[in-house]
């Protein structure tokens, strides 16, 4: 298993030219045609951010009448948010990834173990820039502390999650073609089965369980711990949110792997 | 020959496709263990043995299993059964701009296609020159991809899978589209890949190029290897294969085409077709005319096929004076003929003669739906005398007439003797040894000094 892992590794790495130009083709070819072209990656999630934001310090407060500072509130959302919309637009693309490129897969002499992780990186790169935004939020309402210089190391480790959720869905999609729908509703309900948009200071005892059983919760605590200056960190999360990461991505490349050979009997 | 000689061998390959009518099939038997499959055989025990340095040509009719095999190889499916073992880069093109982004410029095309297959910037950078020469298209090269026509999208297909200079190359009929010249090129190319002991795996149906580029060539047919051998022969079989057998009426010239492998049960019919020919032109000279002459050994004439509604009887070459002959010099008349007994009433029949080099090149040829424009009726019970009255402008060299007879309608062959008549042209003198024609030259230097020069000036 070691020396699959070290063999993917180098071969990612012998051909990093070829999926950076894979990124950036995927990031053009999206909004191609368009007139201000690849910024459109970039500034839909900027948009989704600020709407966010706006709805969060303004709207909702004003709607409830809530005791708490609402202005922390919402950065306290910002954090959480961030990470949950680039996940769920690497999984709204995984199980079509092999599917789209099916030509490449058949085709032509192609390192197939690319492709998933082009999307992983294709789908994070462009919330970037939320990021930043997050993290300017912060900023703004005085809520970092020594715990946003693990943001690297969050981040990092979610790109691996990621990889490995791309390998897992990109090759189950080629099989089950109905995961892509599964995934679309899996993705509008998890949004609410995690501590993104409740108010830390009131969610009731019932969702807190739920949170707990919902891997997802673990990266949305460690990013909030990052981002909103935490009264009391959430330890337990900064060791099971990396472990699920690389448990993923381990997984992930195992069933890759040993479903490689079949892709294209199954295209 | 050494492990290190051989690029591609395979043994007792076979791949089987599952068809699985839902989807959900495939899980059920996964869990049950109880099969919820059709499956078709693609290949079935594939023997296979492709050394380096070898261009290597692949026949077969559509659905025979050739891309498949390719595929096998290449290793984008998976083989069933069997052992597959291949020493070498490969590079494959199965299909025209795979990888290649309609939206896209050909230049840039050129860097996703390159970086495809396995190359760096840097070097696709120090190829882009080369490449963009090769493919011939300077002036669309910075045009989006969609607008080229078929033929230059094989093009720039072609030149970027040669540019990786692979060991081993396979090419999937992407060749056909280009136009005859850059055929050629690629041809030449492809040579050039073999002297660097690279291997190329080629398929395609036209038989020209298979005899012309490949050393060695096969044929596939259901999955099988049906025969393997030198290009010229097994392009004939691969003929035969097409049209000799779909109306067996008669059993001798029909199925007189053996897998070239499997059963060369009768000596006769495995004898190589040059010596059956010569066999005609030393009878033909002891015993003019005499009518069924070759009766005894043409139906164990290996290439030779139809239907068998007529048959031919007997033909040959004549010189000038009317007699036999095996050796014609160039410039001189001489006619070609052939006696055909029809059997049935043919409405549609077309018949004719076709000249080829060595190599099976056809140099010249002629039928009477190529001089009329129509077809000729024959009337059951009726011998036809069928006659090309001609002036040999063929350089020096030796030639080979196919003759036979038709139907015009989706050409359906009668009675096809390939090779039927070999013959050797002489002269003319004074040109190159190696010319194809004879031009019938004058051929002077005249001398202009510059005095003669002023003179003609002034």
């Amino acid at each position: 298993m070691v020396r699959k892992l070290v063999d993917l590794v180098r071969l990612l790495y012998s051909r990093r030219e070829l999926i950076a130009e894979l990124v950036r083709r995927e990031l053009r070819d999206e909004h191609m045609g368009t007139t201000i072209g690849a910024l459109w990656a970039y500034g839909q999630p900027l948009l989704l951010m600020i709407m966010y934001a706006v709805l969060f310090a303004y709207v909702f407060p004003a709607r409830f009448g809530s005791k708490v500072s609402m202005a922390d509130y919402s950065a306290c959302v910002m954090a959480g948010i961030v990470q949950w919309l680039a996940f769920q637009n690497l999984l709204f693309r995984a199980p079509g990834i092999l599917i789209q490129q099916a030509s490449l897969v058949k085709q032509i002499v192609f390192p197939t173990q690319v492709l998933p992780v082009k999307t992983a990186i294709a789908s994070a790169l462009p919330y970037s820039v939320a990021v930043l935004f997050a993290i300017g939020y912060s900023a703004y309402h005085d809520t970092l502390s020594w715990w946003t210089l693990a943001l690297p190391w969050l981040i990092f480790c979610q790109m691996i999650a990621m990889t490995g959720v791309a390998f897992l869905f990109s090759a189950g999609g080629v099989f089950i073609r109905d995961l892509r729908e599964f995934v679309m509703i899996f993705t509008s309900i998890n949004l609410f089965a995690q501590p993104i948009l409740y108010n830390p200071f009131a969610t009731p005892k019932a969702l807190h369980t739920l949170f707990y059983f919902n891997p997802f919760s673990y990266e949305t605590w460690c990013w909030q711990d990052a981002l909103f200056r935490p009264t009391a960190p959430h330890v337990l999360a900064w060791i099971v949110f990396p472990l699920c990461s690389f448990a993923t991505f381990i997984i992930g490349w195992l069933v890759f792997d040993s479903a490689r050979h079949s892709f294209g009997d199954a295209l | 020959m050494s492990d290190a000689q051989i690029a591609i061998i395979t043994r007792d390959l076979s791949k089987v496709f599952r068809i699985y009518k839902n989807p959900l099939d495939g899980l059920w038997e996964s869990i049950t263990g109880k099969p919820r499959h059709l499956e078709r055989t693609a290949l079935e025990g594939v023997n296979l043995e492709v050394h380096r340095g070898e261009i290597v040509g692949v026949m077969g009719r559509n659905g025979a299993g050739k891309s498949t095999l390719l595929k096998v190889i290449a290793g984008t499916l998976e083989r069933t059964t069997g052992d597959l073992q291949v020493n070498g880069r490969i590079t494959a093109i199965l299909e025209l701009g795979t990888g290649f982004h309609p939206e896209y410029t050909g230049r840039e095309n050129i860097y996703m296609g390159g970086l495809c297959l396995g190359m760096s910037h840097k070097e696709v950078d120090s190829k882009l020159d080369s490449i963009i020469e090769f493919s011939e298209l300077h002036t669309v090269i910075d045009d989006p991809f969609k607008t080229y026509s078929t033929g230059m999208r094989a093009r720039l297909t072609f030149s970027v899978a040669i540019s990786v200079e692979p060991d081993i190359l396979i090419v999937d009929e992407a060749l056909s589209v280009g136009d005859a010249r850059f055929q050629q090129k690629c041809f030449s190319r492809l040579q050039r890949l073999r002297a660097r002991s690279a291997t190329v795996l080629l398929v395609s149906h036209d038989t020209n190029a298979i005899t012309s580029f490949c050393d060695r060539a096969l044929i596939l047919e259901d999955g099988r290897v049906y025969a393997e051998g030198e290009p010229k022969k097994i392009s004939m079989a691969y003929h035969n294969l097409l049209f000799g057998q779909k109306s067996s009426k008669t059993k001798d010239a029909n199925a007189s085409t053996p897998p070239a492998r499997k059963a060369p049960v009768n000596q006769e019919q495995s004898l190589p077709h040059d010596v059956v020919a010569k066999t005609h032109i030393t009878k033909s000279d002891e015993a003019t005319g005499a009518e069924g002459l070759f009766g005894g050994n043409q139906d164990g004439e290996s290439m030779r096929y139809g239907s068998g509604e007529a048959r031919l009887v007997e033909w040959g070459l004549l010189d000038q004076h009317g007699d036999r002959c095996g050796v014609v010099e160039s410039g001189n008349f001489c006619r070609l003929y052939m006696v055909l007994d029809c059997q049935q009433a043919i409405d549609d029949l077309s018949c004719g003669f076709a000249i080829k080099d060595r190599r099976g090149t056809v140099l010249w040829g002629i039928t009477n739906l190529a001089q009329d424009k129509t077809a000729f009726k024959a009337q059951s019970g009726s011998r036809l005398i069928v006659s090309a009255e001609c002036v040999m402008w063929l350089a020096a060299g030796y030639y080979f007439v196919t003759l036979g007879a038709a139907h015009v309608e989706e050409g359906r062959k009668i009675d096809f003797v390939e090779d039927a008549i070999e013959f050797k042209v002489v002269g003319p003198d004074g040109i190159f040894t190696n010319s194809v024609v004879n031009l019938q030259t004058t051929f002077n230097i005249e001398c202009r000094n510059e005095a003669t020069e002023e003179a003609t000036g002034a």
